[in-house]
């Protein structure tokens, strides 16, 4: 059999893994599981997102996606009943995720468009849009959408490096569920039904429980809501290209308004302030071009609404849900 | 930053590598210069506090061996001999105080009710290692075996990366004639590739096979240290023979990922390894088990000791299981102890290395009493006795192996309870009820490995036999033809080797997303 050089050697080695690296991108995986594979951890919410889209025949009329404040400050079947008072029949899925990340929020945008035609989705932005990726987006995105995103955003080389491993867990799993514990089918015993209420006390994971019916004294709020300004604050790349430090938000932006507006659908976007936190949107120019921005910064200073510094409580959940009513009523009944 | 991590292969591994070739062209110094500074940021990234105590063993004991050499030179023995040991003092002082003091504080208390504190000293990494290896240098000085060499190339030989955290341990003749060598930092390609495809079978061993076990052991064992009511005879089995093959492909993984990384720089290493696992005793298994550590303890502790006693017992006349007792058995304990102890500051140590130090006894006893009774025959001129047929060398296999499983146990027992409660299950003393964690813990997908495992170990050639073509290890010649393979292949630049290599590097790297895990022996 016929030998190489060393030189050629080293590359055909490097070149044979690469090879093999190839290859574990078109293994197939089971998109279920992708999804499930998140039990006991603070993402599970994840399962139930791909269950309400594929296995429950209701229609998604109305989407939130965005991060825990969302989920927390939005009751989606009072805004049901809210919106039926008003003479609007539309069903709402708060479709939120624990933790900030801008292409998680486009993954479940585009999933949701692929078995539901949703009239508005409304998308939380922040006072200031968040740098990185969803740390679940590595585990759950397809294979396709983490090899074909735009060059240079922040999670690219991790996500990357961390696919091809991914995909041999997932096709295994897919073959072997037990082995790796992670649910390969739909148990409709297991749902957690149509319109789940998000804004009420929870046990998110085992040792943490969400308490919504609390109010928390200002002074802990307040050092809440410094800690959490630590780091933050304004693009710090020269103006030319100042845009790619908030990279991941910008595309992902786009790439929920392009899908939904290829399914006809309208975007807004909400804004709930964190106590004592900024009233203003840094990139609302950005996001006003693309929708209408709903701007609940009133909640701003009102602090017996809010359970922690960047969560709202059940009584400001409420309050929040009554005002996003009055603000998308007018969307819905202008395109009905 | 691990060996198999990404910062370590994507990062710093090219740099240094492209660093240490282009210095190369300048000559041997600035080259030998470039991977001594290295090696110090390698050390520096895990450690940067605990340099200075790098340093200072680095050139404390290069200053010593000089001294020793001079005074060795002019016939100054009595200077010789003090300055050997102030050395051998500093250097043992330093690693017993990092190793034992909080051991021993706790025992003294626990014994003198008192209730002494001395905070939590933090064991710097690679101490064991290097101390041994400066232990060398200064007792090849003094024996005249180790000659002069510059700073430079002494500092290169006691911080060399590949081998510095946990080895193996190198002696100065091995490394630092190589550093001298007029193909030092030639042969680029060359040594890549022959480097390459041994630190990609040591990848495999490590994050494919070791660390596979582990994710079923490590909760086994948590479960079984929690509860040990819950075991029975089968789980304790289970885990002491996960456990076994677990720290062989672990350490075994490493040391070929520490020679491969070595010869990319050109630098041969010595083995550590050599299929202890298919050792038809435990006398064999311990000269093939980190053989760089039994190298070290035989030539520096054990022959040492077993000089004054095998003189005493001839001095005194003493003959037959007596002298066997003295000459053999008590130096054997006394170095199995040092060895059990070296490992680490845990009761479950020191049993470990008595249990051996018994195991190794026995060995030694049976091989007298095999050599007895050839003796008888020949004096009775009559036939020798047969060989061992096939089935006394099965027994002999399976029996090295159920006592390293046995022995392994304490080995990796937290608590000495620990090691005594899946000891005593392992032969029935706990009683032979089935209990129902086995079903929890006895997944098919580890017994798939460990099946798997045990097929690599007990019918492939090991790595340096894979590589046997291309001198991978610098005492290779030395055991090329012990314990042949049944499976003999060797690797060869072709289209079968490199699609071999290229899925072993692949499957490597790519699990190391599972989560980086330390190699076990970084705790020593």
């Amino acid at each position: 059999m016929r030998t190489l050089s060393p030189l050629r050697t080293i590359f055909a080695i490097i070149g044979i893994a690469l090879l093999f690296v190839l290859a574990t991108f078109a293994l197939p995986n089971n998109a279920y599981q992708r999804y499930n594979q998140f039990g006991g951890t603070i993402y599970a919410n994840l399962g139930w997102i791909y269950e309400r889209i594929h296995f429950d025949p209701a229609p998604v009329d109305i989407a939130v996606v965005g991060s825990s404040r969302t989920m927390l400050a939005i009751s989606a079947p009072k805004l049901e009943a809210n919106l039926a008072a008003r003479g609007i029949t539309a069903k709402v899925a708060n479709f939120s995720v624990v933790g900030s990340g801008r292409n998680i929020n486009a993954m479940i945008v585009d999933e949701l468009l692929t078995a539901k035609k949703p009239k508005l989705v409304i998308v939380e932005v922040d006072e200031t849009p968040y740098r990185y990726g969803h740390p679940a987006y590595d585990f759950a995105a397809p294979t396709v959408d983490i090899l074909t995103q735009p060059p240079g955003l922040h999670d690219q080389p991790r996500q990357l490096f961390y696919l091809p491993y991914r995909n041999i867990k997932l096709f295994l799993a897919s073959i072997f569920p037990q082995t790796f514990g992670i649910p390969a089918q739909f148990d409709a015993s297991k749902y957690r039904g149509t319109t789940p209420e998000t804004a009420k006390s929870f046990l998110l994971v085992p040792g943490r429980y969400i308490e919504m019916d609390k109010q928390i004294p200002i002074p802990v709020l307040l050092k809440g809501a410094r800690d959490s300004e630590k780091g933050k604050g304004p693009s710090r790349l020269p103006k030319p290209i100042a845009d790619r430090y908030f990279g991941d938000d910008r595309v992902y932006i786009q790439s929920i308004v392009d899908a939904a507006h290829k399914h006809g659908a309208q975007v807004a976007f909400v804004f709930i302030p964190y106590y004592s936190g900024p009233t203003t949107i840094a990139a609302r120019d950005f996001y006003a071009a693309r929708g209408p921005v709903l701007d609940a910064n009133f909640f701003a200073d009102q602090d017996t609404q809010y359970q922690g510094w960047a969560h709202l409580n059940r009584a400001g959940a409420l309050k929040m849900t009554d005002w996003l009513s009055t603000q998308i009523a007018p969307l819905l009944e202008a395109k009905p | 930053m691990l060996f198999s991590s990404y910062p370590f292969i994507f990062g710093f591994l090219p740099i240094a590598l492209v660093l240490f070739y282009l210095a190369a062209r300048f000559g041997r110094a600035p080259a030998t210069a470039t991977l001594a500074i290295a090696s110090l940021g390698f050390y520096t990234y895990w450690r940067p506090d605990q340099l200075w105590i790098l340093i200072f063993s680095i050139i404390f004991n290069y200053l010593l061996g000089l001294q020793i050499q001079k005074d060795r030179a002019a016939d100054r023995h009595t200077r010789v001999k003090a300055v050997l040991w102030l050395g051998l003092t500093v250097d043992i002082s330093l690693l017993c105080y990092f190793k034992y003091t909080m051991f021993v504080v706790e025992n003294v208390n626990l014994v003198a009710g008192t209730d002494w504190n001395v905070g939590h000293i933090i064991l710097p990494l690679g101490i064991s290692f290097f101390t041994f290896q400066k232990i060398a240098w200064l007792i090849d000085s003094a024996w005249g075996v180790a000659r002069k060499s510059s700073f430079l190339e002494f500092s290169l030989f006691a911080s060399f990366f590949p081998q510095l955290i946990a080895g193996p341990i190198v002696h100065y003749k091995e490394v630092i004639p190589q550093f001298r060598h007029k193909l030092f930092g030639t042969l680029i390609m060359r040594n890549i590739m022959i480097g390459l495809v041994i630190f990609a079978i040591g990848l495999f061993k490590k994050v494919v096979i070791a660390d596979s076990i582990a994710a079923y052991l490590n909760p086994m064992y948590a479960a079984a240290a929690l509860d040990h009511g819950a075991i029975d005879f089968r789980t304790a089995w289970l885990i002491a023979v996960s456990f076994t093959l677990q720290v062989y492909f672990d350490f075994s993984g490493y040391s070929d990922m520490a020679i491969g990384l070595a010869r990319m720089f050109g630098i041969l290493l010595p083995l550590n390894f050599h299929s202890p696992l298919r050792a038809p005793s435990v006398i064999d298994y311990w000269r093939r088990w980190h053989m760089t550590l039994q190298r070290f303890i035989v030539s520096y502790l054990f022959q040492p000791l077993s000089l004054p006693f095998n003189r005493f017992v001839s001095n005194h006349n003493i003959n037959g299981w007596a002298a066997f007792g003295v000459g053999i058995m008590v130096p054997s304990f006394i170095t199995f102890f040092i060895l059990g102890v070296w490992h680490g500051a845990g009761w479950g140590f020191v049993v470990y290395g008595l249990l051996n130090a018994m195991y190794v006894s026995v060995n030694e006893l049976w091989r007298e009493y095999k050599k007895c009774k050839r003796k008888a025959a020949r004096k009775a001129k009559l036939p020798p006795p047969p060989e061992a047929g096939i089935g006394e060398r099965v027994f002999y296999h399976v029996l090295t192996l159920a006592c390293v499983f046995t022995g392994n146990m304490f080995f990796r027992a937290e608590a000495l309870g620990d090691g005594v409660a899946i000891f005593k299950a392992m032969f029935g003393f706990a009683g032979l009820d089935l209990s129902p964690a086995f079903a929890v813990h006895a997944a098919p997908a580890l017994f798939a490995l460990l099946g798997f495992g045990a097929l690599i170990i007990a019918f492939m050639p090991n790595t340096q036999q894979i590589m046997a073509r291309y001198r991978p290890a610098v005492n290779f010649p030395l055991w090329r033809s012990e314990a042949p393979a049944l499976l003999a292949w060797q690797w060869k630049p072709n289209a079968i080797g490199i699609t071999y290599i290229g899925f072993l590097l692949f499957a490597g790297i790519v699990l190391i997303q599972r989560g980086e895990a330390i190699f076990l022996y970084f705790n020593f």
